[in-house]
């Protein structure tokens, strides 16, 4: 399964960069935007921001691409990029103290004071308290995640949202595989914890 | 393994580290029967799973997302701003080093004028060639001017270091003194240009009206701007773009408003005059501080 992605990852960079094929970088960013996203959101906490750091990304791998040598998998390179533009913002936003964006443009308040615009759905199969309990407990996850060290959350949502192996999150990261296992289970701990459940 | 063995591993529950590898890579027998007979690591197992469960709820991809990227990609250009962040990182240590240079330059020239001072350069003319220490006491009419400076005004170096007795007399020929000193525009005043990213802190004396005030003005001259919220009540940042242009104007309109600017970068209010336009686009970070009653 993973030897025929790598392949048919590589015949796609192919496509692209030697026949000037844009549907076949098309195709990356159709089958790697949402985890780029995933992955970014992961680091930031902020939609907004994660959809600017996973179109920065891709941008930047649009221009890059000719130069990819294949060394490793364009997968873990593209993690590669996600993580360290996502590091970026974090650090610019918390620099400037201030994490969530929302624009003027549509200046309603979600009620909670994050400052995101988002509606939440309510799951036809729920009942309003378990809605509203459910929607808490959304909510605790993203503090105990913005609360955790950088290092943790990064290897937290490589693992969970990706589902890489330990092997492939120790690349992305440049550390050990220990390493990454004893970050992966601090950070569940760490959540876990938080959310008292 | 043995029995003992095994019977060991169940006697204990196993740590975070051992089931959290446990729920990514359940291979470990022992470990499973363990859990399989233990409710309270099943419990923390669950914990685990639904943390993980939750994390993916929280991070789903926008609709449109792949399409908007494949978008900005055949466009062939970054319109991100976490492109410009490593801009703006950049640009955010430049100032630092200038401002380091230019208090080695100014430390150098006081030690060099103390080096150089004799009696006879102190004497040739006593309304140009003065002693540090006397500087002030002798030229009030250039102090008063250096002194109703707006912070960040286009001062020349030789205007500030003047009065403060930092230039060796002889050097004072090539700089213009009599209208200087009267605070009239240098001759030679230079224009500038405003740099892509700007970054501004406003002193305002009420933090509501004054961002509903940038807020209609923003609107009114077709600048977009965004809020960005602030741990501190008294702080909030707004980041506006528009031409080199409008934000002239805007800083313009924030000064006649009552709002104090503290920041040195141009645009400058009412500095229109030295600023060479380009209508270029300008990213502008305005923090906006509450005064203390």
């Amino acid at each position: 399964m993973s030897n025929d992605i790598v392949s048919e990852d590589r015949v796609l960079i192919d496509r692209y960069v030697n026949q000037n094929d844009q549907d076949a970088f098309n195709i990356l960013v159709q089958k790697y935007s949402g985890r780029a996203y995933q992955i970014a959101y992961g680091v930031l906490g902020n939609r907004e921001d994660a959809e600017e750091v996973a179109q920065d990304a891709f941008v930047r791998i649009y221009r890059a691409l000719p130069k990819f040598r294949g060394d490793s998998e364009f997968s873990t390179w593209m993690y590669r990029i996600i993580i360290n533009l996502a590091r970026n913002k974090h650090r610019w936003n918390r620099v400037r103290g201030a994490g969530k964006n929302f624009s003027i443009d549509a200046p309603i308040d979600n009620g909670r004071g994050d400052g995101e615009l988002t509606i939440d759905l309510p799951d036809q199969g729920m009942a309003p308290d378990q809605i509203s309990l459910y929607n808490e407990l959304k909510e605790k996850t993203k503090q105990a995640m913005a609360k955790l060290p950088e290092s943790y959350r990064e290897a937290v949502i490589l693992r969970t949202v990706k589902g890489l192996s330990y092997e492939e999150i120790a690349e992305v990261l440049g550390c050990k595989v220990g390493t990454v296992k004893s970050r992966i289970a601090r950070g569940r701990e760490e959540i876990r914890n938080n959310l008292d459940i | 393994m043995t029995s003992d063995q095994s019977n060991l591993s169940l006697a204990r529950c196993p740590d975070a580290e051992e089931l959290s590898v446990f729920l990514d890579e359940p291979g470990d027998s022992t470990l499973a029967a363990h859990i399989s007979a233990c409710a309270h690591c099943q419990a923390r197992l669950s914990d685990y799973a639904q943390v993980d469960a939750l994390l993916q709820e929280l991070s789903q991809p926008p609709a449109g997302l792949a399409l908007r990227i494949q978008q900005a990609c055949a466009a062939g250009a970054s319109t991100t701003d976490a492109t410009s962040v490593q801009t703006i990182q950049f640009n955010w240590l430049t100032p630092l080093r200038y401002a380091a240079a230019l208090i080695f330059l100014l430390t150098l020239a006081s030690f060099l004028t103390w080096l150089n001072h004799t009696p006879n350069s102190q004497g040739s003319d006593s309304s140009l060639a003065r002693a540090p220490g006397t500087s002030q006491a002798a030229a009030p009419a250039s102090v008063a001017t250096v002194q109703n400076n707006q912070v960040g005004e286009d001062i020349a170096l030789a205007e500030q270091m003047r009065p403060q007795g930092n230039i060796d007399p002889d050097s004072l020929q090539n700089v213009s003194t009599g209208k200087n000193a009267a605070g009239t525009k240098p001759a030679n005043q230079r224009r500038y240009r405003i740099k892509p990213q700007i970054e501004h802190i406003w002193l305002v004396e009420d933090l509501t009206k004054s961002q509903t005030r940038l807020q209609e003005l923003s609107l009114r001259d077709g600048l977009k701007l965004k809020w960005q919220t602030s741990d501190n009540i008294a702080v909030v940042h707004a980041d506006l773009s528009g031409t080199d242009r409008q934000l002239q104007n805007l800083v313009d309109h924030l000064q006649a408003q009552g709002w104090l600017l503290l920041s040195p970068a141009y645009p400058q209010p009412k500095a229109e005059q030295n600023a060479f336009f380009t209508d270029s686009k300008i990213i502008y970070h305005a923090t906006l501080v509450q005064k203390e009653p």
